[in-house]
Parts: structure tokens; C-alpha cells; sequence
């Protein structure tokens, strides 16, 4: 079980650090175009899209919100976790239990 | 040179001596003579041919009771134990995985809201800035391609295990 609990162990250090750093890109997204907002007037839109207030939706420019490699390192996470379950599955034999 | 049947069981070291002069007369009336008990000739003893005794002799042993077969396994695990956590784990794994995945491509697909015209709102949240829509856009193709490889390679390990048990 050593091979297991290392990928497992591995998976999971990933995945945490993957959810880490895309709350911390999405805070530091939603902190930019609140600071946006506040100090140009600025009406925030559903969908990232920012308008000057008062006037027509036509006006309106994107600030998109962008990944790079935060959902990889989620993702690559989650297959070593997916991984070290097969290989349990693969190795695993049956035996009694304590009674 | 024939031993009667029904003969009662005879020691396996038990020869039947064809010559006359090493206990031909009890050879005749069926007796089996061991080495010991025949009188030997030591100047013949070279000539002496020495059968051994026929299979029917010794073959006819007390019945044994029958012994369980040894070479299949005793079921000595019950049904649940011989369930495999770990192959149930990653079944769930496989479907929660493809569930969420296409679960977010239909958020995807129904939630979005056309910039312009009368479906936008004002609002400041997280979703109303379409972060959520940005991060289950680019995890739900991926969840749903981890999830069928989980499901690939469960059906994979029963098929393997399968093999195991049946083709042995």
C-alpha cells in the first residue's frame, strides 16, 4: 500500500494547492474590478463586463477573467487521486476482518 | 503364475519366488512367501527371478473416506468480504466526476446571459463577475475525460480480475 498512499498523499497536496491558488486568482480578480468600480465610477456587469454609469450598454468594455495554470494543477491533482484509487482496486485482495 | 482375487493384502515388500527350490509349494496355493520366510539357497540365489507382486495385490487397500479437493480454494469468504472498496470507490469517483462535468457544460449553457440587451444585472459577486462561469468552463471537459477514464479503468480491473478467476 506504500505506492497508494503515496499518490494519494500526492493527489490530494495537489488538488489543495490547485483550489488554493484559483480562490486566491479569483480574489485577486474580484478585488481588481471592485477597485475598478470605486475609483472610476464604473458599473460592474454580469459577465465581467464594466460600463460608465449612465450610459448605454453599447459603452460597456470586458474585463475578462483569466486562467492559466491553476485549473491544470487542480486537474493533475484529481487524476493522481483517481489513479492511486485504481491502483488500490488493482492490488486489493480480500481478507477477513477483525471480529 | 496367477495370485487369486480377494487375497487379503499383502506387505508391499511381499515377492512372489517362482523357483521350487525358494517356496514353490506356497506359491501354488497362493500363498505369497516375503523374502524372509523362503528358504533360500545361497548357491542359487542369483538364478532366483523375483516378481514383484501384481498390481491387484496391493491395490486392494480399505476405502478411504474422500478428501476435499485440494486444488479449489474453500470459500472462506463471505459475499461482502469479497467486495472491493476500492473498485467501488472509483465507480463513484467515475460518475461523480462525469456528472459534474456535464453538469457544468449545461450551467454553462443555460446560465449565460447575453451582454447586451435586458438579461445583464448589476450586480458585484463572484458569479455576477463570471468567475464561476470562467472556472467551470475550464474544468468540465476535463472532469468529464477524468471521469470516463475512471470508468475505463474500473471496467479494466474487473476484467482483469474476471480473467483471474475464470480462465485458471
Amino acid at each position: 500500500m506504500q505506492p497508494v498512499r503515496a499518490l494519494l498523499r500526492s493527489g490530494l497536496a495537489l488538488a489543495t494547492a490547485g483550489v488554493l491558488v484559483l480562490g486566491a486568482s479569483i480574489a485577486a480578480y474580484v478585488e481588481d474590478v471592485r477597485a475598478l468600480g470605486s475609483s472610476s465610477g464604473l458599473v460592474v456587469f454580469r459577465n465581467g463586463y464594466v460600463s460608465v454609469e449612465g450610459r448605454s450598454p453599447t459603452m460597456v468594455q470586458s474585463v475578462p477573467f483569466d486562467l492559466s495554470f491553476e485549473p491544470t494543477v487542480l486537474l493533475c491533482g484529481l487524476v493522481l487521486v483517481v489513479a492511486a484509487i485504481a491502483l488500490a482496486a488493482g492490488t486489493w485482495a480480500p481478507h477477513h476482518h477483525e471480529r | 503364475m496367477t495370485q487369486p482375487e480377494g487375497e487379503a493384502a499383502a506387505p508391499r515388500r511381499t515377492l512372489f519366488l517362482e523357483d521350487e527350490a525358494l517356496g514353490a509349494a506356497s506359491v501354488e496355493r497362493g500363498e505369497a512367501a516375503t523374502v524372509d520366510d523362503a528358504p533360500i539357497d545361497s548357491a542359487r540365489v542369483g538364478e532366483v527371478p523375483i516378481v514383484e507382486a501384481p498390481a491387484a495385490v496391493t491395490s486392494e487397500q480399505p476405502e478411504q473416506p474422500e478428501q476435499p479437493d485440494q486444488s479449489e480454494p474453500a470459500d472462506e469468504f463471505t459475499r461482502r468480504e469479497r467486495i472491493n472498496p476500492w473498485l467501488v470507490a472509483l465507480w463513484v469517483a467515475a460518475a461523480v466526476l462525469v456528472i459534474a462535468g456535464i453538469g457544468g457544460q449545461i450551467y454553462l449553457e443555460t446560465t449565460t446571459v447575453p451582454m447586451i440587451g435586458a438579461g445583464y444585472v448589476e450586480v458585484l459577486t463572484a458569479e455576477g463577475l463570471a468567475v464561476v462561469p470562467a472556472v467551470v468552463g475550464a474544468l468540465a471537459p476535463w472532469l468529464v475525460c477524468i471521469g470516463l477514464a475512471s470508468a475505463v479503468s474500473a471496467t479494466a480491473i474487473h476484467s482483469l480480475r474476471w480473467y483471474r478467476t475464470h480462465a485458471s
